[in-house]
């Protein structure tokens, strides 16, 4: 699902569109292809360890070439071997492009595989760059490799073993400082595998992956990269396709989860986890109000919302999957009998020169609604919404530069509020959501949570 | 014969265009001169295989999956090279054929056909003189006869007696065409264009058929590689015999294969439906009582008989509605060898129903994943989908259906892993009407995927997910 492979097609049509341009010649003449020369291809990926960094847009000689968000690798992309400048700048939250690279040269080599690391912060950016063969992996084998991206981790003990294996008797895979990356290594391909990483000398693992699987005749890299989710030591590990960059299955990482209570006509609710018995896990939760988040193993939670202190009257039954790492917002909204909930899935990571927000519409009472930042007493009129056409449950992100806005809700394609406009003073870095709910009058009501 | 005459057509538009190159400004008749072109096409005949792309020096030639062979394609005459890779979803594609020399002349037909299982595959290259060099387009009576040769790329049987008759003749007094080992390529047969044909495969020495292409015509200016594969249909065949011709791999009209149609009924407003198919002449086949999001107990094949059938759909009175009412009617074919889904559903009780049939996978993929995604909720509007690996953001992916509408559907191959489906309002990445959704899939894995609305037209959206191959069928 990655842009990669049309990305790569798209370089190869590209170079195939330039050689059957050329050959594209009136009067019947063969074509001079200088007699079946071979094609010299390269492989090619960005993968974005910017701690700070908004989406980037990776680009290769001019051309954007693919999104890469943080933690995130574009596809390997097969190009025509040779020498390429390598761009990548975002788009801030007034539409203007910053560059963070203009045009570093790099050198594809014949039959090579190129992976850039963008390494350190958006201010302190610059380019680590890796260079390998092409797999040539021998039958049953597969490849490994770790780079450390962490600046947080700093010098790191890695290790690859049985998943029961004993830390204190287990060789480590590789010793690497910040920046560093092992050289490729040989393993057998399995299914269960652990990765570790510990403090140098130390056995006690800092960040464990879990159980996973390396597939004979993969090339798998491991990046360590910073973690601002539940738990954990500030650093988690992804693995690398030849397609993206995807977090391991079963990393030992909580996740965390909390409730937010929007339904108007109900004062305060508790949430059970698991069986309707004894305290609840969320108790006397107030209407407009968001829990504090809480730490659980991740897995399928069963959740059950019932009005503070009645037990037995159910508003709301369902399941939630949490994701190791993962932090998410169970919303419960409507009325009387027709209560809906769905979990948000909240971001946790600062990005620099910008806030961050979630808009929930948990007022299932007005339908469909926009969604406006202005600036703190300026008019909606000739403003275009941020958000448009949200109905009720569903989720809306958007972003906003350093300030302070007026939060304002209307009908869709409406510019006359539902409700008096909220003021939201937003920080660099800031994280928040905004919640449209109902109120027990009939009314609606804006409510801002800062993460 | 309507693909072939919109080939030939093709065809004659682009000499007609390409004609044009060389004409000078000059008030004196140039004649025009033509550009030297050979012609080729790929195939993809590897039945564990995922997608195919095949390049002609720098130039794409084509993507193809299974059973699909591209178009014969005109290129300039001169030295190439043919690189032929299996593409799959993780990117990491596998070079099947590297740099292999391509000397174009004008009169050459090339297909560079991959077959056998992609760990052990090989090509067979077949080199012939085109059928349509040095043809006056303009004179049709003067067109060559018909011509076909026959290809055994079926894995599963390792010979097989390959019968090309008259329409009808009985086996029992006829000698094969052709015994073919596994790999082997006929030379080529003429064809009479006034005479009916059948295609048949036994096993070596047998009478008793293993695939029946029912009965077919050529006509004049046609050439045909009947290709023998392994069969993946709802009825067990074993082989099935494509028509790989100028435009592509197509099935025969009447091919005889057992097919078989479900149906799953998502209109919100309609708890239960019958679905009809009328078939021009005979008995219906009924689908009865069909409830609202059915999937385990309902969302069954049923055999179909081949054939147009007209398809009703009545939705079942519910108290204190008194009648039946016909919500949707329309066409439906049902193609030898095909497994099809109906899935049918309208925007409101008001609006007119409508259903579209898809045509499912029963093949495995080696090391890859199929998903099929279906947008059956009304209530969505349009929307976007997305299927990202864990822990990737929807801004660093591609939408899999992009702007859907009701009923649109699309399917992809994975590499196996985790993935989180999250559907958005259409062109808005920013609203999400539903998910993440966690799914995880696995090597050789076929999944179907529904989005629907909750019974009686709730706004909450649900997703069903059930994993078709292997069997049982599983609904999670």
């Amino acid at each position: 699902m990655n842009d990669g492979f049309a990305l790569r097609c798209l370089s190869i049509v590209t170079a195939g569109l330039v050689a059957s341009l050329s050959l594209v010649s009136c009067g019947g003449g063969g074509v001079d292809n200088g007699g079946n020369i071979p094609i010299t291809t390269s492989f090619l990926r960005v993968v974005n360890t910017l701690t700070d960094s908004p989406t980037l847009v990776a680009g290769l000689d001019g051309t954007a070439l693919t999104r890469v968000s943080y933690a995130q690798a574009t596809g390997l992309q097969q190009l025509v071997a040779g020498k390429k400048a390598l761009d990548v700048q975002y788009v801030d939250t007034a539409g203007r492009s910053v560059v963070l690279i203009d045009n570093e040269q790099i050198d594809l080599g014949i039959d090579d595989q190129t992976t850039v690391f963008l390494v350190g912060t958006v201010s302190t950016k610059r380019t680590k760059t890796v260079v390998n063969p092409v797999p040539d992996i021998a039958s049953g084998n597969a490849e490994v490799q770790v780079m450390q991206a962490a600046a947080n981790a700093g010098t790191v003990d890695v290790y690859l073993t049985d998943a029961a294996a004993d830390l204190a008797a287990a060789t480590k895979l590789t010793n690497l400082a910040y920046e560093q990356a092992s050289a490729l290594a040989t393993v057998a391909p399995g299914t269960n595998y652990r990765l570790r990483v510990t403090a140098p000398g130390g056995t006690t693992a800092l960040y464990d992956s879990g159980v996973f699987s390396i597939v004979a005749a993969t090339r798998v890299m491991f990046v360590v990269v910073e973690y601002f989710g539940p738990g954990g030591n500030g650093f988690r590990v992804v693995q690398l396709s030849a397609q993206n960059a995807s977090n391991f299955a079963n990393e030992v990482l909580p996740a965390a989860f909390r409730i937010a209570n929007m339904i108007a006509d109900v004062a305060a609710v508790d949430m059970y986890i698991g069986a309707v018995a004894g305290t609840p896990a969320f108790q006397n939760v107030a209407f407009g109000s968001v829990a504090a988040l809480q730490q659980f193993a991740a897995g399928t939670l069963l959740c059950t919302v019932t009005p503070a202190g009645n037990a037995t009257t159910r508003l709301f039954s369902g399941s939630v999957g949490l994701s190791p790492g993962g932090t998410r917002t169970l919303v419960v909204t409507g009325s009387g009998t027709d209560i809906g909930a769905r979990a948000t899935v909240d971001p946790t990571r600062p990005i620099t020169g910008e806030g961050q927000l979630q808009i929930v519409n948990a007022a299932p009472s007005a339908a469909s609604i926009d969604t406006y930042l202005v600036a703190a007493g300026a008019s909606i009129d000739n403003t275009i919404a941020s958000v448009t056409n949200q109905p009720p449950l569903a989720f809306a992100a958007t972003r906003a530069s350093p300030g302070i806005f007026d939060v304002a809700i209307t009908p869709v394609s409406s510019k006359v509020p539902i409700v008096a406009p909220v003021q939201l003073a937003v920080a660099d870095g800031g994280i928040y959501t905004v919640f449209a709910a109902d109120t027990a009058g009939g009314q609606y009501r804006i409510i801002v949570t800062t993460n | 014969m309507g693909n072939w005459v919109r080939a030939t057509a093709l065809m004659s538009m682009l000499l007609g265009a390409l004609s044009g190159c060389g004409a000078g400004g000059e008030s004196d008749v140039v004649p025009p001169v033509l550009p030297r072109e050979g012609n080729l096409r790929v195939v993809n005949a590897m039945p564990d295989a995922g997608a195919m792309s095949s390049f002609l020096s720098t130039t794409p030639i084509a993507r193809r999956e299974y059973g699909e062979a591209s178009a014969l394609a005109p290129f300039l005459v001169g030295q190439y090279v043919i690189n032929i890779l299996l593409t799959p979803p993780n990117d990491e594609s596998t070079s099947l054929v590297n740099n292999e020399p391509v000397n174009l002349s004008d009169p050459d037909e090339f297909s560079f056909v991959m077959i056998g299982p992609t760990a052990t595959s090989q090509l067979v290259r077949i080199d012939n003189r085109s059928i349509i060099f040095g043809v006056d387009l303009n004179k049709p009576a003067e067109f060559p006869l018909p011509d076909y040769q026959i290809l055994h790329a079926a894995t599963g049987v390792a010979s097989v007696d390959v019968y090309v008759t008259e329409n009808a003749a009985d086996l029992a007094t006829e000698t094969p065409t052709a015994t073919l080992n596994f790999g082997n390529v006929t030379p080529l047969r003429k064809l009479d264009p006034a005479n009916t044909y059948q295609v048949r495969v036994t096993l070596p020495g047998s009478k008793t058929v293993l695939f029946d292409s029912g009965a077919f015509s050529a006509p004049r200016l046609k050439r045909s590689i009947y290709l023998v594969l392994d069969n993946f249909g709802p009825g067990g065949e074993t082989v099935r015999v494509a028509d790989v011709t100028a435009i592509g791999a197509e099935d025969f009209p009447n091919q005889t294969l057992t097919s078989k149609l479900r149906v799953e009924n998502l209109i919100p407003d309609a708890p239960t439906v019958d679905v009809d198919l009328v078939p021009t002449t005979g008995a219906p086949v009924v689908f009865p009582d069909v409830q609202y999001g059915n999937t385990t107990t309902q969302f069954k094949y049923v055999t179909v008989p081949n054939g147009t059938y007209t398809v009703n759909i009545v939705k079942r009175a519910v108290p204190p509605d008194t009648t039946d009412t016909l919500v949707a009617t329309g066409p439906l074919t049902i193609v030898g060898g095909q497994a099809q889904s109906l899935y049918m559903s309208r925007l409101n009780a008001a609006a007119e129903a409508r259903f579209i049939a898809v045509v499912e996978s029963l093949r495995s993929i080696s090391g890859q994943a199929q998903l099929r995604f279906v947008a059956g909720a009304p209530s969505a509007g349009a929307i976007d989908v997305y299927v990202a690996a864990a822990g990737q953001p929807i801004s660093d992916v591609r939408p899999i259906l992009a702007n859907g509408a009701l009923l649109d559907t699309t399917a992809v191959n994975l590499t196996p892993g985790s993935y989180d489906v999250i559907v958005t309002r259409s062109g808005s990445s920013t609203v999400q009407l539903f998910g993440p959704e966690r799914i995880s899939v696995g090597a050789g894995t076929v999944y179907n995927t529904v989005l629907l609305d909750a019974p009686a037209g709730s706004s909450t959206l649900q997703l069903q997910v059930c994993r078709t191959l292997p069997a049982p069928e599983v609904c999670l």
